[in-house]
């Protein structure tokens, strides 16, 4: 890169005034850059830390957020690689681009929407890099030796240290949540099926259509949800209206279908 | 094929979305169910990544992240604070219709098609439509008839927005909590969603007055809209009728205010 083709050289994010001031002045603009500029400018006025005043201001943001992201997307001037691990890299670019975009520089020569494009994959590179290191770190068989984190410290120097083979990275949260649910679908499925069978309140039984007593929910979930059998079949076996028993279902039945299965997802 | 109004928003469905898709379809007795089960995952998983993205808050405690829940019902839902639940329709590659469960959550606010690639290394976001805009047995949707998922993003705005109004400490914030009892403010925030682009104030305030007024949620659109007269008549109590109208009124100025 040519820092002496840099025409403004920011050390950090700008304020709002004179980012703008840049973005306007630039002198290599292309067709479609004022898009770009407009859509910049509303986006980079706001933050999670400064948000936007009202209801229309944050519409506005967040549609402007949406529309450089898909201008982006349309122009294809990010860069792509078919490496599988390229795709967390251009998740992260799109995911931290609004508060980044502060940070963008201009280069003579290069229109706006080439700048923004350079400035992003530059983002999108460091992190493909640090997601390549983890990938081959990760290859290398545990040793004490092995550095921890980005402090050098390795699994010896610390006084905590654990055998390597305990060691495991932080759970993320939804794996806790999936950690909770150890029984397989087939013994869920086996519980709900037994305890609507079992209908032990009688609730389910007594829960039916007002001039069709055999059509009730629990042979509404054993037929339907349980066995397979449509809706409109349902309702043709106890000649009912199709809309009636798909009402019945929305209304009444799934509902109550549904605490019974939370039941067996807590226990 | 049908005229695709929008342009769709890609979102690369990185390694942890299969992974976990794997487990949750895992758990599967067939293979049907199995598939279903990844797709949706997937699905939750793009249109969390692309929220992320706009600095949106969402949570994975939705249906389709519970084992019993995602193995009895057809779901995809992903809990957005304040709003409720979206459902995140999968589509594979080359259908143009979106399939809607009828496995559907009662706070379900709205839909977003998930189209697919073969490889599925890649999810697009074809667009949103709003549950209230849908008659109660649709089950399916053209992709050409969704709105945009700017439409989806002002969706939020506006819960996040009314929300927060709604739950704020303001005496007149309380006063209409103590009115809606149990009934939960997101469901409140939707119907005022409605009744905000009803073009005449007297009639936004009797809808406001109606639906505070009843004891059972209130479904949109079968309403009959009465006058202010109609509604104190039908409430018997003259002073409470009208400090209810003087509460509309004064969340109506409130929410122009929030409005901006």
């Amino acid at each position: 890169m040519n820092i002496s083709n840099q025409l403004t050289e920011p050390k950090g994010p700008m304020n709002y005034e004179e980012f703008e001031a840049m973005l306007r002045n630039h002198p290599h603009k292309a067709p479609g850059d004022e898009d770009f500029i407009d859509l910049i400018l509303t986006v980079s006025k706001y933050s999670q830390s400064n948000p936007p005043p009202n209801l229309k201001e944050k519409q506005k943001w967040r549609r402007a957020q949406n529309q450089l992201i898909g201008k982006l997307q349309s122009l294809e001037k990010l860069a792509n690689s078919s490496d599988p691990e390229f795709a967390e890299a251009k998740n992260y670019i799109l995911g931290i681009m609004s508060t980044r975009l502060r940070e963008l520089k201009l280069f003579e020569g290069r229109s706006i929407q080439a700048n923004l494009a350079v400035f992003l994959n530059n983002i999108g590179q460091l992190k493909y890099q640090k997601i390549i290191l983890y990938r081959e770190d990760a290859k290398k068989p545990e040793s004490l030796d092995r550095p921890v984190g980005e402090s050098g410290k390795t699994l010896a120097d610390s006084e905590t240290a654990q055998p390597p083979e305990t060691w495991t990275r932080p759970m993320l949260p939804w794996e806790e949540l999936i950690q909770q649910e150890t029984k397989t679908a087939a013994e869920i499925l086996q519980q709900i099926r037994d305890h609507v069978e079992a209908d032990p309140e009688e609730k389910l039984r007594n829960c039916h259509l007002k001039k069709c007593p055999a059509c009730n929910a629990q042979v509404v979930i054993i037929k339907h949800k349980l066995g397979g059998q449509t809706i409109d079949s349902l309702a043709a076996e106890f000649d009912q209206r199709k809309g009636t028993v798909r009402s019945f279902w929305t209304r009444r039945v799934f509902p109550m279908l549904k605490e019974i299965a939370a039941q067996y997802s807590q226990k | 094929m049908n005229k695709i109004k929008y342009t769709p928003i890609k979102v690369p469905l990185i390694k942890e979305a299969h992974h976990l898709a794997r487990m949750f379809a895992a758990e599967q007795t067939n293979g049907a169910k199995a598939e279903q089960v990844y797709l949706n995952t997937l699905a939750v998983y793009a249109v969390r990544s692309y929220l992320q993205w706009l600095q949106i808050d969402s949570e994975l405690t939705g249906d389709s992240w519970h084992a019993s829940m995602r193995s009895l019902f057809d779901v995809a839902d992903l809990v957005i604070p304040q709003m409720g639940k979206i459902e995140c329709r999968p589509l594979r590659p080359g259908e143009e219709i979106m399939q809607l469960s009828p496995d559907r959550a009662t706070n379900c606010r709205g839909y977003v098609a998930v189209g697919l690639d073969r490889s599925l290394s890649e999810a697009q976001l074809w667009g949103f439509v709003k549950t209230i805009d849908l008659a109660p047995e649709t089950s399916e949707v053209l992709i050409s008839e969704l709105g945009s998922l700017e439409d989806l993003l002002d969706y939020i705005s506006w819960f996040e927005s009314v929300g927060e109004l709604l739950e704020s400490p303001d005496p007149a914030a309380m006063e209409l909590r103590e009115f809606l009892g149990t009934r939960s403010t997101s469901d409140f925030a939707a119907q005022l969603e409605q009744i905000i682009n009803i073009p005449d104030e007297g009639d936004q305030l009797t809808e406001i007055v109606e639906y505070m007024s009843a004891k059972e949620p209130v479904a949109s659109g079968n309403q009959k809209i009465l006058s202010k007269e109609d509604v104190v008549k039908d409430k018997g109590d003259l002073s409470e009728s009208i400090k209810m109208f003087e509460l509309a009124d004064l969340l109506l100025e409130k929410l122009n205010e929030i409005i901006g």
